[in-house]
């Protein structure tokens, strides 16, 4: 059997601000920089989101396409596209709506859409041209390092 | 077992430098013959880009791994300020004798960064070395093979 990997490309934009309200401004000016500014600036962000199968003899899709553009629809577009970070993300992961944090909970989000046997395999999210965040999902055992 | 949550983070960097493929140990011929147009007495350059990698788990009060300030400190100091505009042969003690080829300045960016980007739960993932926009070597530290 062979396992192939396809990735679907999707790009949202929206607003956020780095800030941890436990915090005072001088400690998150320190911390956050300009991203803890108090209106908030914004992002053009690329979502790559990648599915693990095997292609289907009937059809040659590791699943149709259909079924990543509408897990994004629902998880991605309509809860985010233009709107505020701090508002829409339920930021379980960290206090504030960085990169990290939105990749981990598009993660939780976007996996129960991908029907077994195929998997979502990795998310990937540029946030600019100079950065991104990629996650595998949640390894078991101690909390380590992937390699 | 507890979950663990590592994410990737990914910078990314650019520097421009000059370099010349040679083994003084061989024949000029011999020079021109396996090293062709990069062996050249007077050298060339190339437009570098950067892409390095970090894993790591998020920390919660402030949603990131590591704060890109803290790798951009790095980058800057071990890499942009040392290679950037010049030639490595020429100017870097570490290539008089050895090759500056992608390969190994990918190996020597990683001996020098990882140690700086080393924390109790996060760690240097991948170092990858763009020559051109057609060429790139990666290096994931001794011992490791790619994911």
């Amino acid at each position: 059997m062979s396992v192939v990997y396809l990735t679907k490309i999707h790009r949202f934009n929206a607003g956020h601000r780095l800030f941890n309200p436990a915090w005072d401004d001088a400690r998150n000016w320190e911390t956050f920089g300009k991203c803890s500014l108090p209106d908030g600036h914004g992002h053009n962000y690329v979502l790559e989101t990648t599915v693990r199968g095997t292609p289907d003899p009937a059809t040659g899709w590791v699943v149709p396409p259909s079924m990543i553009n509408r897990a994004v629809e629902e998880e991605v577009m309509n809860r985010l596209d233009h709107r505020n970070l701090n508002r829409s993300l339920k930021l379980e992961y960290g206090c504030a709506p960085t990169t990290e944090v939105l990749v981990l909970e598009l993660w939780d989000a976007l996996t129960k859409w991908i029907e077994p046997p195929a998997a979502l395999y990795r998310l990937k999210v540029s946030e600019t041209d100079k950065n991104n965040f990629e996650y595998f999902g949640p390894q078991s055992g101690q909390p380590s390092t992937r390699h | 077992m507890s979950k663990s949550r590592p994410v990737h983070i990914t910078r990314r960097v650019s520097f421009c430098a000059a370099h010349r493929y040679h083994n003084p140990e061989w024949s000029a011929e011999r020079n021109q013959e396996v090293f062709g147009a990069c062996n050249r007495p007077h050298g060339h350059g190339h437009n570098y880009e950067l892409e390095v990698t970090v894993v790591g788990e998020v920390t919660a009060e402030t949603g990131m791994v590591l704060n890109l300030t803290e790798v951009d400190a790095v980058l800057q100091q071990e890499v942009v300020d040392r290679l950037d505009h010049r030639h490595l042969n020429e100017e870097l003690p570490e290539w008089k004798k050895n090759n500056p080829t992608t390969e190994n300045l990918a190996v020597s960016i990683w001996e020098r960064i990882a140690p700086r980007l080393q924390r109790e739960h996060a760690r240097l993932h991948r170092v990858r070395l763009y020559e051109s926009p057609t060429l790139f070597a990666e290096f994931y530290g001794e011992n490791r093979v790619s994911p």
